[in-house]
């Protein structure tokens, strides 16, 4: 399909882009980010491929474990006022839960079809098999997750 | 489908950006995140070639997981030093590192 041709450039692109972000940055944090969203990235090219077990995996294990893990040792340590906006992060989560909720919802999985090729059949396929719902649910508590721990430590930083 | 080809491409670019990150910076911490730049540009390329076999070999799997477990390690530890460098006020330029005294 020409349309996960497109899908899978615009997901290339972002992880291009934000892995040359990385040595961009001046902070360490928003270095540390920008490799989440990489991850994050060849996570959706993963469901994109059909691999959805592999693509729950690198969520969880990369960017649920070292990114969050990254973010935190490196948070300890940075000095300064607003490490980034928590309002770009709030949008991200939405756009992504958003988006990640509309693809399943737009193709219904067919009970006894063959297996699925392309995006949006293989994303329904895996939301019929209960892994898709995981992934949206680890989408928002991660990035949940890393906004909590920035709001955290602005707020601590104020109060000191 | 998306070609095979592209998902090569993909791979060498991260891979090209990683290489190129840990032989132009010297932070310690930024060198790291080459080093797992690298460690994702290699999984993007196994499940591209997992996913486009005929025959899948499931020992492909396995090597995610170990390529999983050794990127863990490899993070957990030099965050370690990372903390114990901060500890101790020890600069981060690894050009500098060989100026450490036992």
């Amino acid at each position: 399909m020409i349309l996960d041709t497109y899908v899978f450039a615009a997901l290339a692109a972002l992880a291009v882009i934000a892995a040359i972000s990385i040595f961009l940055q001046r902070r360490l944090i928003h270095a540390v980010l920008s490799l989440a969203i990489v991850f994050v990235s060849s996570s959706l090219i993963f469901l994109l491929l059909g691999q959805t077990l592999i693509a729950v995996l690198q969520m969880l294990i990369f960017v649920g474990g070292l990114s969050t893990y990254l973010i935190v040792a490196v948070a300890t340590e940075e000095k300064g006022a607003n490490l980034i906006s928590i309002r770009w992060l709030l949008a991200l989560s939405i756009v992504l839960s958003v988006g990640l909720s509309a693809s399943m919802l737009v193709h219904v999985p067919s009970q006894n079809g063959p297996s699925p090729s392309g995006f949006l059949s293989a994303a329904s396929h895996a939301f019929a098999n209960s892994y898709a719902m995981l992934y949206i649910i680890l989408v928002l508590l991660f990035s949940v997750s890393i906004s909590g721990v920035l709001v955290l430590r602005k707020f601590t930083r104020l109060l000191v | 489908m998306v070609p095979l080809i592209y998902l090569y491409l993909l791979a060498a670019s991260l891979l090209a950006i990683g290489l190129a990150g840990i032989a132009s910076d010297r932070h310690l911490i930024v060198i790291m995140l080459s080093v797992e730049l690298i460690f994702a540009a290699s999984i993007v390329l196994l499940v591209g070639i997992f996913s486009y076999s005929s025959k899948p070999n499931p020992d492909a799997v396995i090597m995610l997981f170990s390529i999983f477990a050794v990127a863990a390690a490899e993070v957990i530890t030099v965050i370690s030093f990372y903390m114990y460098m901060k500890h101790n006020r020890i600069e981060f330029d690894v050009t500098k590192l060989s100026k450490l005294k036992w």
